[in-house]
C-alpha cells in the first residue's frame, strides 16, 4: 500500500471514528484529499472501520458524487439542468465531447487534463446554458464558442491565481455598495467585481462600505451591484463587468485625494459603455444594461422565507438579531410549551413546501407524542431538482432563518439533535450555514441550555453525495446511516421510527424557513396570505424562456399568467408562450391556455402538475413537448434507486418508447404502451420518485398529444427533435464562411463568395452553423 | 389487534403483522419472489402486490403493515395485470435461456445440457436415466432423428454444433436402462397402435404403474419405423431391443390386431378404462360415435367417453417416418395426460413452460460461452455412421457443449411465475441488450448477474452466514447489479454462504453447479 493512502485513511477516520454510519462522511474526505476514490484506499477503511466491504462497494457506487477512476486535473462541468436544456446544454455538452476527443463512456481526456460531466443543476438557471470549469462560472455559452471557453480558462488559470477573495471594510460612512454573493451572482463573476470594488475603494480612498448581501432573487440580472448614497434612491446595476466597476463607484462617491478626481474625468463617457449593444464573444457575454430596481419583477411578491432579500447580509448574526432574529425562538423558549408552538403552526396552516404538501404540524405532533430518550429534527437542503435552486438559495442568504426554524421545530418536538442536510455540490451552502452554526453556539444559540433554557440542541451538517431520490425523507435517512440511499416503505413513519430508528422530523427548507416568521408574526397573519387550501408563500425558481428569471416569493393562489406575464417580464424574443413546467420532474406540463391556474397545492394536482419543490420552467413555442417529457423522464429514469422494478425498469422502457417517438420511430400504439405503463409506475412504486416520474410524460400527453402524433408521423413541430429535422442553406447566403470554418464535422465546404450547402450525410445537426450565420441563411426544415 | 379484510372475510392481526402474514396464516396464497421469512423484505420485485379497495392503492403486501380497516383484495384483476407487467418488466432485464435452444425446440423436451454435462462427466448411467426422463427410444431416436436440436445449438455460432444425436445413441446404444417402475396402480389402459407413440405411450404408462396392453395390426411393433426405414439407416436389432425394454417393463403386445370402432365398443370398454389412440395416418377410427367431453381443455387433445371408458384422441399425430420424435413425444405426453386427468378429471396442462430467451451470441461473447465448454474444438467427425462414438469420443464431444440452459430452470420464481401469469419476454424490449457475463470461479456455484432480479437476498443471506466476502449491490437505478465487492474474488465466498445463496436466490443468478 501507498504509505500516503495509509497515513491519509488513518487521519480521516481519526476524526470520523469508525462507525459504519459515517461510510459517506469518508468517501467525501477521501474524495476531497484524492480527486477519486482509490481501491486501495477503500480496503483500508474496511480494515480500519465498522464498514464491510459490501457495504462500501454498495454506498460508492450509489451517489453521483464518487469516482472511482481519477479524473482530469480540471473538471468542466456542464449544466443539464432544465432551463439549460431548453437553452441547448445537450449540444454543448457534446462540443465539449468533440473538443476533448472523448468517446463512448469515457469522461476524461488523454492527457489527464480535463474531465467532462454533466451536472443536474448549477443553480445558474437565469444565465443557461451554463458551464463551470473548475471554480470559474461560464454563462450563455453557445457550442460554437466552446473553444474560446477552454482558451478563457486557460488563460484565467495562468493569471488569476493570485486573485484572492479578500474582503477589505472601511467603517460606514456615506452610504453602502451592496454586492449580490448567491450562487448565480458568483457564477456570473461578482466575485471579480468584488476585487475591483475593494481595489477601487481602497485606490481612491472612498469611505464607504461595503456589504456582501445574498441572493436578491433577480438572477437574471446578475452580477448585481446595488449603491446607496445617503438620502438617495438606491440605484441597483445589472449584468456589471469588473471593468465597469470603477465607473460605477466614482459615478456616486467622491475620491478623496486631488489626484483621483482628475482620474475620474472619464465618468461622462461611462453611460455609453454601459448602452454598448450585447457582444456576443465570450469575455462581453452579458447584457450590458443598467436599470432601476425592478417594480414589476418584486411588486406581485411576498417576502416570509425570503423576507429582506438583497439586504442582509447572509454571515452576519448580529444584523440577523438586530433585524428581529431568533426573537421568534426566545418566544418559544419563554413564552410557549413545545404543544403551543405546534398548536401555532397548525392554525398557520403551514404545509410542507418539498413538493408532497403534507401538513406540517402533524409529522410535528407525531414527533412530540413519541417518548424516546433520542429523538432527532432534520432540515432537508438535498434538492436535486434540475431546474430549482430555491433551497440552496435560502440556505445561502439565510443561514440563521433556517438554523432559527429548526431550533424551534427540534424545541417543539422534544429533538435533542439537529442535522442539515445540504448537498455537496452547493459547497457555499455548507459553508454557510456551518459558519452559521458556529456563530450560534458562540452566541449560546445551540449547545446545552441555549438561551439560559431547560433546553439543549446539538446541531451539524451532513453533507449528500448526490443521489436525487435522497430528497425522500426514508432514502435520506438512509444515506445519514451510511447505507446506499434507497427508500423505505412507510410505515413505520420516521416521526415513529426514523434515523437510527429514533423519531425523527424532517422538514424541508423552507418550510424551516417560514417557522420563525410565523411565530412572530402571528400563525393567523400567515394564514391570511395565500389560500384556504394552501396558506401562505411559495419560493420559485423562475426560469426558462421568461424575460426576467430568478428566485421569487409569491403568495400561493396567484396564476400561472401573473407569474410568467407581470413577475417574469413575458416571453423573450417576442415568442409565444406555450406551457410551464411546474415541480419539475416530478410535475406537469402546464398548457399556457391554462395560465389563469391558481398556483396552489390543489389547484395544480387537479391539473395533473404537482407544487414539487419549486422549479417553474417557462417553454416556447420553439421547445418540443415531447422533448420536455423525454428530458424530465431521463433524469428521474437516471435518479431511480433501482428498487422497485416499476420504478427501475418500467421509466427505462417509458424513455426507450419516448426515444423512439422522439426519432420518428414512434407508432400510435406506443401511445397507448406508455400511457399504460405510466399509470402502472405511479401504482406500483413505493416512494415518491417513482409516483410522479411519469407526471411529466402523463399531462404532457393529455395537454399535448397532437405533437406526439406528429413525431409519430414524422414531424416536430417544434423542429427540436433532431432526427425529424434538417439543415440548409437558403439563397441569401452571402458567402462569408462562417458556417463553414465552425462545422465540426466538415458537413459545409468553404466557398468564399458562394452559396454554401449542407453536407446531409454529415450534418450533426449541433446547430452551430446556425448560430454563427450572421444572416439567417441557416434553416432548419422537416425531415421528410 | 386490528380488523381487516382479505378478499372479502375478515381476519385479526396484531398491529406490526405485514399483510402477507396475515394472508399466509389464513391460507391465502400470494406469489412472492424476492421475500424469505425472516428476513428484511427487499420489497423490489412487486409480485406480492395486492389492492387496498377501499381507496385503489398498490401495496407491497410482503412489507405493508396491516392497518385496521383494510380491504385488501388478493387477486383481482388490476393486481394480476400489475403482477403480470412486474414480472414482464423483470424479464426484459433477463439475460439467459431458462431451457437451452437445443431443448427448446426438441419436441421430447430432452434435458440435453444435462446429459451433455453427465456424459462428460463420465455419469454414462445417470445420463441415460435422465434421457429416458423424456425419451422411450434414446437408441432408435439416435439414428433416425432429423435433430433440429443441433440446427439450434449455440455451439453453431462459434464453430460447430455439438453431435447431440450421436450422443443419446451412445448412452442409449451402450447403458443398460434403470428404470425405477412405480408400483401397480390397477388401472388397465390400452394403447391403439405399436409405433413411436404408442411404443412411448407405453413405456411411460408402465414405468408409472399402469397395466398397459398394446394393439398393433403389423405383424411386429415399431409402425413405420420398421415399415419405412431401411435397415442402413436404423438397424432392426436396435429396434428389437428397445422394444424388448418396453416388454420388459410388462407391456403386453398384440399383434395383427385391427381394432375398430366396432372392438372399442364391444370389448375395450369393459376392460379399459383408458384407450389411447396412437394410431397412423392409414388407419383411422370414427370416433363420432362416441360421446366428446369437455374434459379436455387443451387443442391438442379430444377426450371421448363410452360407458365407463375414456378414450384419448390426439388432434394431430405424427405419421411420417421422420416425425418419429415428435411422435413419441406425443406418447410419453398422452402418459401425463392420463396422469393429469385421473388426478383432476381434466386435462388442461399442454403449453411449455414459459422460456426466457437470449439473442445470437455476438462475436465478444463467445469467450463467456465457451467458459463453459471444456473442449474448444470443433466437431468430432464419426468415421462410420453405424459405429457411432466410442466412449472416449462420446466424453470429448460432450464437453464441448456450452451449458446454455440455466441450472435452475426446474427451480426458479421467475420461470414458474411468468408461466403462471402467462408473462412475455417480448411486450418490453430494449434496444441495448447487455452483454453476457457468466462467473465460474468459484467450486460451488454459477453467478450470472444478467439473471438477477436485484432484490439483495443474496446480500442478506452473506450477512447473516457473517461472510466477510459477499456480496453488494454495485450502481443505481437501471444499471444495478449484483457484484462481489470491490478488490474482493468470488472464490472467497465460502462454501455454506454461497449454497445458502444459490438456495434462496429466486432465479438462477446464483446456482449451484450440477
Amino acid at each position: 500500500m501507498h504509505p500516503t493512502i495509509q497515513h491519509t485513511i488513518e487521519q480521516i477516520i481519526a476524526e470520523t471514528g469508525t462507525a459504519s454510519n459515517q461510510l459517506i462522511p469518508i468517501l467525501q474526505a477521501i474524495q476531497a484529499e484524492f480527486n477519486y476514490l482509490p481501491v486501495e484506499a477503500l480496503v483500508k477503511v474496511c480494515e480500519l472501520t465498522e464498514i464491510t466491504q459490501s457495504q462500501i462497494t454498495g454506498v460508492s457506487t450509489f451517489y453521483s458524487q464518487f469516482r472511482h477512476s481519477p479524473a482530469g486535473k480540471h473538471t468542466i462541468k456542464v449544466c443539464v439542468g432544465t432551463a439549460c436544456h431548453v437553452k441547448g446544454a445537450m449540444q454543448v455538452f457534446d462540443a465539449f465531447k468533440r473538443q476533448l476527443k472523448l468517446e463512448g463512456e469515457n469522461d476524461t481526456d488523454t492527457e489527464g487534463l480535463y474531465t467532462l460531466e454533466q451536472v443536474a443543476c448549477l443553480g445558474c438557471c437565469t444565465l443557461a446554458p451554463v458551464v463551470q470549469l473548475d471554480q470559474v462560472t461560464y454563462g450563455h455559452v453557445s457550442q460554437s464558442e466552446i473553444e474560446q471557453v477552454i482558451e478563457d480558462f486557460t488563460g484565467k488559470r495562468n493569471t488569476d491565481e493570485t486573485v484572492k477573495n479578500e474582503f477589505i471594510r472601511t467603517d460606514l460612512k456615506k452610504g453602502e455598495i451592496r454586492l449580490g454573493l448567491g450562487s448565480c451572482c458568483v457564477a456570473s463573476g461578482s466575485a471579480e467585481i468584488e476585487v475591483q470594488v475593494n481595489h477601487t475603494i481602497s485606490k481612491n480612498s472612498i469611505a464607504t462600505t461595503v456589504k456582501q448581501v445574498g441572493c436578491v432573487g433577480m438572477c437574471h440580472q446578475v452580477p448585481l451591484l446595488e449603491i446607496i448614497e445617503e438620502n438617495k434612491e438606491p440605484v441597483l446595476y445589472a449584468k456589471v463587468k469588473p471593468e465597469d466597476v470603477k465607473e460605477i463607484i466614482l459615478k456616486h462617491f467622491k475620491p478623496t485625494g486631488l489626484g483621483q478626481k482628475i482620474k475620474s474625468r472619464f465618468l461622462s463617457t461611462v453611460e455609453n459603455i454601459y448602452n454598448n449593444p450585447e457582444s456576443s464573444s465570450v469575455t462581453n457575454r452579458f447584457l450590458d444594461v443598467r436599470e432601476k430596481q425592478v417594480e414589476n419583477f418584486l411588486n406581485k411578491q411576498k417576502h416570509i422565507a425570503t423576507e429582506l432579500k438583497g439586504v442582509l447580509n447572509p454571515v452576519d448574526i448580529q444584523e440577523y438579531k438586530s433585524n428581529g432574529g431568533f426573537q421568534a425562538l426566545l418566544k418559544c423558549l419563554r413564552n410557549m410549551s413545545p404543544q403551543e408552538v405546534v398548536e401555532q403552526i397548525k392554525i398557520s396552516g403551514l404545509r410542507g413546501r418539498g413538493g408532497a404538501g403534507f401538513p406540517t404540524w402533524i409529522k410535528w405532533d407525531m414527533v412530540r407524542n413519541e417518548q424516546t430518550a433520542e429523538k432527532y429534527v432534520i432540515c432537508n437542503g438535498d434538492e436535486g431538482d434540475p431546474g430549482a435552486f430555491m433551497d440552496r438559495m435560502l440556505l445561502e442568504s439565510f443561514p440563521f432563518r433556517i438554523i432559527e426554524g429548526l431550533i424551534i421545530a427540534a424545541y417543539s418536538t422534544g429533538a435533542n439533535k439537529a442535522f442539515l442536510y445540504i448537498r455537496a455540490e452547493y459547497p457555499l451552502a455548507v459553508k454557510r450555514i456551518q459558519d452559521a452554526i458556529e456563530a450560534c453556539k458562540n452566541h449560546h444559540l445551540l449547545g446545552d441550555n441555549l438561551l439560559s433554557s431547560h433546553f439543549s440542541l446539538q446541531m451539524e451538517v451532513f453533507q449528500g453525495a448526490g443521489a436525487f431520490v435522497c430528497g425522500e425523507e426514508t432514502a435520506l435517512i438512509a444515506s445519514m446511516e451510511g447505507e446506499r440511499g434507497m427508500p423505505r416503505i412507510r410505515p413505520p413513519y420516521p416521526a415513529k421510527e426514523g434515523l437510527n430508528k429514533f423519531p425523527t422530523l424532517v422538514n424541508n427548507a423552507e418550510t424551516l424557513a417560514n417557522i420563525a416568521w410565523i411565530i412572530s408574526n402571528g400563525a393567523d397573519q400567515f394564514k391570511a396570505i395565500g389560500t384556504t387550501d394552501s396558506c401562505g408563500t411559495k419560493v420559485f425558481a423562475l426560469a426558462g424562456k421568461v424575460a426576467r428569471g430568478g428566485l421569487i416569493e409569491v403568495p400561493m393562489g396567484i396564476t400561472i399568467n401573473e407569474i410568467v406575464n407581470d413577475i417574469g417580464g413575458g416571453i423573450q424574443n417576442n415568442k409565444k408562450f406555450k406551457a410551464v413546467q411546474i415541480g419539475g420532474p416530478s410535475g406537469g406540463c402546464i398548457p399556457a391556455s391554462l395560465g389563469e391556474t391558481p398556483v396552489d397545492f390543489k389547484h395544480l394536482m387537479e391539473i395533473g402538475a404537482m407544487m414539487g419543490s419549486g422549479g417553474l420552467v417557462v417553454l416556447d413555442e420553439s421547445d418540443c413537448a415531447v422533448d420536455i417529457a423525454r428530458y424530465f423522464l431521463s433524469f428521474t429514469q437516471n435518479q431511480s434507486c433501482g428498487k422497485c422494478v416499476f420504478c427501475r425498469t418500467g421509466t427505462k422502457h417509458m424513455l426507450t418508447i419516448l426515444e423512439r417517438i422522439c426519432n420518428g420511430d414512434g407508432k400510435m400504439e406506443d401511445l397507448e404502451m406508455l400511457e399504460n405503463l405510466a399509470k402502472k409506475v405511479i401504482k406500483g412504486s413505493l416512494c415518491g420518485l417513482g409516483k410522479t416520474a411519469p407526471n411529466p410524460v402523463l399531462t404532457s400527453m393529455k395537454y399535448f398529444r397532437e405533437e406526439y402524433i406528429a413525431h409519430i408521423n414524422g414531424s416536430c413541430p417544434s423542429k427540436k427533435c433532431q432526427a425529424l429535422i434538417r439543415y440548409h442553406i437558403d439563397e441569401s447566403c452571402i458567402g462569408c464562411t462562417k458556417c463553414a470554418q465552425n462545422c465540426p464535422t466538415d458537413a459545409i465546404e468553404n466557398l468564399p463568395h458562394q452559396l454554401h450547402s449542407i453536407k446531409q450525410e454529415k450534418c450533426i445537426k449541433c446547430d452551430v452553423c446556425r448560430m454563427v450565420c450572421p444572416i439567417d441563411s441557416v434553416k432548419i426544415t422537416p425531415n421528410s | 389487534m386490528s380488523e381487516l379484510k382479505i378478499n372479502n372475510i375478515s381476519y385479526s392481526a396484531y398491529p406490526d403483522e405485514t399483510i402477507l402474514t396475515v394472508a399466509q396464516r389464513a391460507g391465502i396464497h400470494i406469489p412472492t419472489m424476492c421475500w424469505i421469512k425472516d428476513f428484511k423484505p427487499s420489497t423490489s420485485c412487486m409480485v406480492c402486490v395486492v389492492q387496498d379497495v377501499r381507496n385503489g392503492k398498490i401495496l407491497t403486501s410482503c412489507s405493508a403493515l396491516v392497518e385496521e380497516g383494510m380491504d385488501i383484495e388478493t387477486d383481482n384483476e388490476e393486481v394480476l395485470d400489475m403482477r403480470k407487467t412486474a414480472l414482464e418488466l423483470l424479464l426484459s432485464e433477463h439475460y439467459g435461456d431458462c431451457e437451452a435452444p437445443c431443448q427448446r425446440v426438441c419436441p421430447a423436451e430432452m434435458d440435453i445440457p444435462l446429459m451433455n454435462r453427465l456424459i462428460a462427466e463420465d455419469k454414462m448411467d445417470e445420463a441415460l436415466k435422465n434421457v429416458n426422463e423424456t425419451i422411450a427410444l434414446p437408441t432408435i431416436l439416435g439414428y433416425i432423428c432429423p435433430a433440429p436440436c443441433e440446427k439450434a445449438c449455440r455451439r453453431k455460432d462459434i464453430d460447430e454444433a455439438v453431435s447431440i444425436c450421436l450422443l443419446k445413441r451412445f448412452v442409449g446404444e451402450n447403458e443398460k436402462p434403470q428404470l425405477e417402475i412405480k408400483p401397480k396402480n390397477g388401472i388397465k389402459v390400452a394403447v391403439i397402435g405399436a409405433g413411436p407413440a404408442g411404443l412411448s405411450a407405453a413405456f411411460y404408462l408402465a414405468k408409472n404403474g399402469f397395466n398397459c396392453h398394446v394393439y398393433d395390426n403389423n405383424e411386429l411393433p415399431g409402425g413405420k419405423m420398421r415399415t419405412d426405414i431401411l435397415e442402413e439407416k436404423l438397424p432392426r436389432k436396435v429396434l428389437n431391443l428397445e422394444i424388448e425394454t418396453i416388454k420388459s417393463l410388462g407391456v403386453e403386445f398384440f399383434q395383427k390386431q385391427m381394432i375398430n370402432v366396432e372392438i372399442i365398443k364391444n370389448e375395450f370398454a369393459e376392460k379399459y378404462q383408458f384407450v389411447l389412440l396412437t394410431i397412423g395416418a392409414e388407419t383411422t377410427i370414427d370416433t363420432s360415435i362416441f360421446c366428446k367431453t369437455s374434459f379436455s381443455t387443451i387443442k391438442e387433445l379430444d377426450i371421448y367417453t363410452l360407458n365407463s371408458v375414456y378414450i384419448f384422441a390426439p388432434i394431430q399425430i405424427p405419421n411420417k417416418s421422420k416425425m418419429a420424435v415428435r411422435a413419441s413425444a406425443l406418447g410419453r405426453k398422452l402418459c401425463e395426460w392420463t396422469m393429469e386427468f385421473i388426478d383432476k378429471q381434466a386435462v388442461s396442462t399442454t403449453t411449455r413452460k414459459f422460456n426466457s430467451v437470449y439473442k445470437r451470441i455476438a462475436k465478444e461473447e463467445q469467450v463467456e460461452f465457451l467458459k463453459e465448454s471444456l473442449n474448444h474444438s470443433g466437431q468430432l467427425k464419426t468415421t462410420d455412421y453405424l459405429i457411432g462414438f466410442t466412449k472416449k469420443q462420446a466424453i470429448n464431444e460432450a464437453q464441448r457443449c456450452l451449458h446454455c440452459d440455466c441450472r435452475k430452470k426446474n427451480d426458479c420464481d421467475l420461470r414458474n411465475l411468468s408461466t403462471e401469469y402467462k408473462a412475455s419476454q417480448r411486450v418490453y424490449t430494449l434496444d441495448k441488450h447487455k452483454r453476457m457475463v457468466k462467473n465460474l470461479e468459484h467450486e460451488q456455484i454459477i453467478f450470472e448477474s444478467l439473471k438477477c432480479i436485484k432484490c439483495g437476498i443474496c446480500i442478506q443471506t452473506a450477512q447473516l452466514s457473517g461472510d466477510k466476502t459477499g456480496f453488494a449491490f454495485s450502481g443505481r437505478g437501471f444499471d444495478v447489479q449484483i457484484a462481489i465487492p470491490v478488490e474482493k474474488n468470488i472464490t472467497e465466498l465460502s462454501n455454506k454462504t454461497t449454497i445458502d445463496c444459490a438456495n434462496n436466490c429466486p432465479t438462477g443468478a446464483i446456482a449451484i453447479k450440477k
